[in-house]
């Protein structure tokens, strides 16, 4: 197609072109031609008219006719002359060629030739003779006129017959190289057309190909830049530079995707491979009811440096830690998974947490090259006592959650491990009762932020975690992450969120059946409410009597802690912890009321008359009666009283 | 806690029913002592319906009675159930009140 439009264009143009070339060379060379050869006739009519003049003088004044015949007769021979004529003086005809009889327009031009004045020179007119033709009748006067006149009539058919065969074989001449031509620009033409064609064809067949595929074989433009040295050589050329570019710049593309989806999957492994470095799966000891413990990590990209762990040490110590590994990525997971391995193999070595982290720390300063450094905190909870003794190496301070309050742990000040071996590190203790928590979190906590980069926060968490106290760990490690997630609502999570929640559940014991926390409100209707938990209690573990006790004191001691222990008229929780082994009930009473020893109360006299029967003091002698053992402390500012009861099978 | 009223012969019954506690021992307190105060002498307090009493509740038979007694009246109490018999037992109420076994019992003591 390309070829033929092409092709078809320029051969409009070669014949409009030749059209105006043939059309403008036959006008001017006819006229010129015409022209000359009328000058020509012109010129040799008045030489054969001079001559038939001058020759004719002697004869006409001798009228000898026969002689002027011969000589016009003789003149008619010479080409182009196609008539002669001689008239006399009176201007009567006298000798002529024409047959049968001198026509009449030529007696007329005659008569006009009498009047004309010669001057010594030539008459030329235009003739026309009907039936005869066209002629160039030049006229001499013989004698100036007195003996007469020659015409002598030129041909002018012939002049035309000669022009026409001219420009005929111009235009032949034309037509040839007219032919010529088409056949040069179709070779042109052709010359130009097929590697554009080869071109186009080549570009339809790249649109369909599949450039990630090495080239087969050599392409069927390479020797065009070569065959052609013009402008489509240099299209050509340049088809070729892109192609081999496009085809590069695709490879290139085919690599960097796949080592980016390598990278990806590896990064995925790598995410899996450090996921089961951390302990995921709750609850992690089902046969402890002691504790209840539960943690999650949520790495920000693909892997992260944050960990947590715990294990068992021996049979009744647990030891948990929590860390953060700085920076992030991948580097900061293999630091994190080298820190978790020497943890645990640390932990079993030594049982206290001060000397884990100092031997922990000492390990990781070893070949730390890249000077990395991760903050470790790290406790042991014994699982007996619920005594916890901890070590923290610049980690954030885990908070310390009963019903009571919220607080970070004291700091025992230790540096993060990593920077230098020769660094020790102290520990301290708190003891934690049945449902008091433990909350050990990583900055990605309270740093994460919200899209107005404001940060969740730390009495954010602290208040969290008091609203959230009486909850489960699951529950509360759950409900800190939503927070958190609710909080940073879309914007990117710019660290690892980490976080474990441990909650003491009640001393160890391997007797131990059942261990229930209950919270009370400061109102007395609270202590019916009491009554129906520890009858269920009681139920359960078939104890109807002795749970009667348990409910009557308990009443007592909280009917007077809810009467008189608080100076203010604000609400006040008090917890109740009920446990029961083989032997006997624990009921613990703890309130923040003021300081109050019920143990301390007189006696009453129950021999008394009732007349002298004081009214008061029977409750707690109540108590004394119902309860086996009682027990009274004052801690952080609270009042605990300890009741035991022997367990009496009903 | 719920409150029977009743009288037999001249002789106050109020029997008790439910939890005699802080709470409703209250409510009790007031009631007794209206009574009192309205001129009842002999009163009856039936505890056969009564299924826990602490000492508050305890407190209020001791109100009663140390009020009744300077005026000439008495409270006798009648069929304890077992709870409470123990907590009645523990405070020594068995020697300072006369506990009947029945109703009729301690009406009977009161004629």
């Amino acid at each position: 197609m390309t070829r033929t439009s092409l092709f078809s264009k320029t051969l409009v143009l070669i014949v409009v072109l030749f059209a105006i070339i043939a059309t403008a060379t036959s006008i001017l060379s006819g006229w010129n031609l015409y022209r000359n050869l009328t000058q020509e006739y012109q010129s040799k009519g008045v030489a054969i008219a001079k001559s038939i003049a001058d020759s004719s003088v002697e004869i006409l004044l001798n009228a000898d006719v026969s002689t002027i015949q011969s000589v016009v007769d003789q003149f008619t021979e010479i080409e182009g002359v196609s008539y002669v004529i001689v008239f006399d003086g009176q201007g009567e005809p006298v000798s002529h060629t024409f047959v049968p009889a001198v026509p009449g327009d030529v007696l007329e031009l005659q008569r006009q030739t009498r009047t004309h004045i010669f001057n010594g020179g030539s008459l030329t007119n235009n003739l026309r003779v009907e039936g005869m033709g066209d002629f160039l009748d030049i006229s001499f006067p013989i004698l100036a006129g007195v003996a007469g006149y020659v015409h002598v009539g030129m041909d002018k058919s012939l002049i035309r017959s000669r022009i026409w065969s001219a420009v005929a074989t111009q235009q032949g001449l034309m037509f040839a190289i007219f032919l010529l031509s088409v056949l040069v620009a179709y070779a042109l033409v052709n010359r130009i057309s097929q590697p554009l064609k080869q071109l186009a064809t080549h570009a339809g067949r790249l649109a369909t190909q599949d450039f990630s595929e090495p080239v087969t074989g050599p392409s069927d433009i390479d020797g065009l830049p070569k065959k052609s040295r013009d402008e489509v050589g240099e299209l050509a050329e340049s088809f070729i530079t892109m192609e081999r570019t496009l085809r590069q710049s695709v490879r290139e593309l085919k690599e960097t995707t796949a080592a980016k989806e390598r990278i990806e999957s590896e990064l995925k492994i790598a995410r899996e491979i450090q996921m089961s470095m951390v302990p995921k799966l709750f609850p992690p000891f089902p046969l402890r009811p002691e504790f209840d413990l539960y943690a999650t990590l949520v790495p920000a990209r693909e892997v992260g440096g944050d960990f947590y762990d715990f294990l068992f040490i021996d049979d009744n110590r647990l030891c948990f830690a929590i860390g953060d590994v700085s920076g992030k990525g991948v580097p900061a997971s293999l630091f994190m998974a080298v820190t978790t391995t020497l943890f645990r193999t640390t932990a079993v070595r030594v049982s206290r947490p001060d000397e884990i982290l100092f031997l922990l720390n000492r390990e990781l300063c070893r070949g730390n090259e890249s000077c990395m450094f991760v903050t470790v905190f790290c406790a042991i909870l014994d699982i007996r006592t619920g005594e916890v003794e901890y070590s923290n190496g610049g980690h954030n301070l885990p908070y310390f959650v009963s019903h009571a309050e919220t607080r970070p742990l004291r700091n025992t000040g230790g540096m993060a491990l990593g920077f230098t071996e020769d660094v020790t590190y102290r520990s301290e203790k708190i003891m934690l009762r049945a449902g008091d928590g433990l909350f050990l979190y990583t900055d990605g906590v309270t740093e994460a932020m919200d899209e107005g980069e404001n940060q969740f926060s730390e009495p954010r968490l602290e208040e969290f975690l008091q609203q959230a106290n009486g909850s489960s760990a699951t529950e509360i490690i759950r409900g800190a992450v939503d927070q958190v997630r609710r909080h940073s609502a879309g914007a990117p999570q710019s660290d690892d969120i980490t976080a474990l929640s441990l909650k003491y559940l009640l001393p160890a014991g391997e007797t131990t059946r059942e261990s229930i926390v209950v919270e009370l409100k400061n109102n007395l209707p609270e202590i019916e409410r009491l009554a129906r938990i520890t009858d269920d209690f009681g139920l359960r573990h078939q104890l109807n009597e002795t749970s009667h006790n348990v409910k009557v004191a308990l009443d007592e001691i909280l009917t007077n802690v809810i009467s008189y222990a608080y100076d203010d008229a604000r609400e006040h929780i008090i917890v109740i912890r009920l446990s029961l082994d083989q032997e006997k009930w624990t009921v613990e009473v703890e309130d923040d009321g003021r300081p109050f020893n019920p143990l301390n109360a007189p006696e009453p006299d129950t021999k008394q008359l009732l007349e002298e029967r004081p009214i008061g003091g029977l409750g707690i002698h109540l108590v004394r009666k119902l309860i086996d053992e009682l027990e009274y402390r004052r801690q952080n500012n609270r009042n605990i009283l300890t009741m035991r009861l022997k367990v009496k099978e009903a | 806690m719920n409150i029977h009223e009743e009288r037999n012969d001249g002789v106050l019954i109020l029997g008790l029913e439910g939890r005699l506690d802080a709470v409703s021992s209250k409510m009790f307190e007031e009631k007794v002592l209206a009574l009192v105060d309205g001129g009842e002498r002999r009163i009856v307090i039936n505890l056969s319906r009564l299924d826990y009493v602490s000492s508050a509740g305890l407190r209020v038979f001791l109100v009663a009675s140390k009020r009744l007694t300077p005026a000439g009246g008495k409270v006798v109490l009648c069929s304890v159930q077992e709870p409470v018999k123990q907590v009645f037992d523990i405070v020594g109420f068995y020697s300072i009140f006369s506990i009947l076994n029945s109703k009729d019992e301690a009406l009977n003591s009161l004629r």
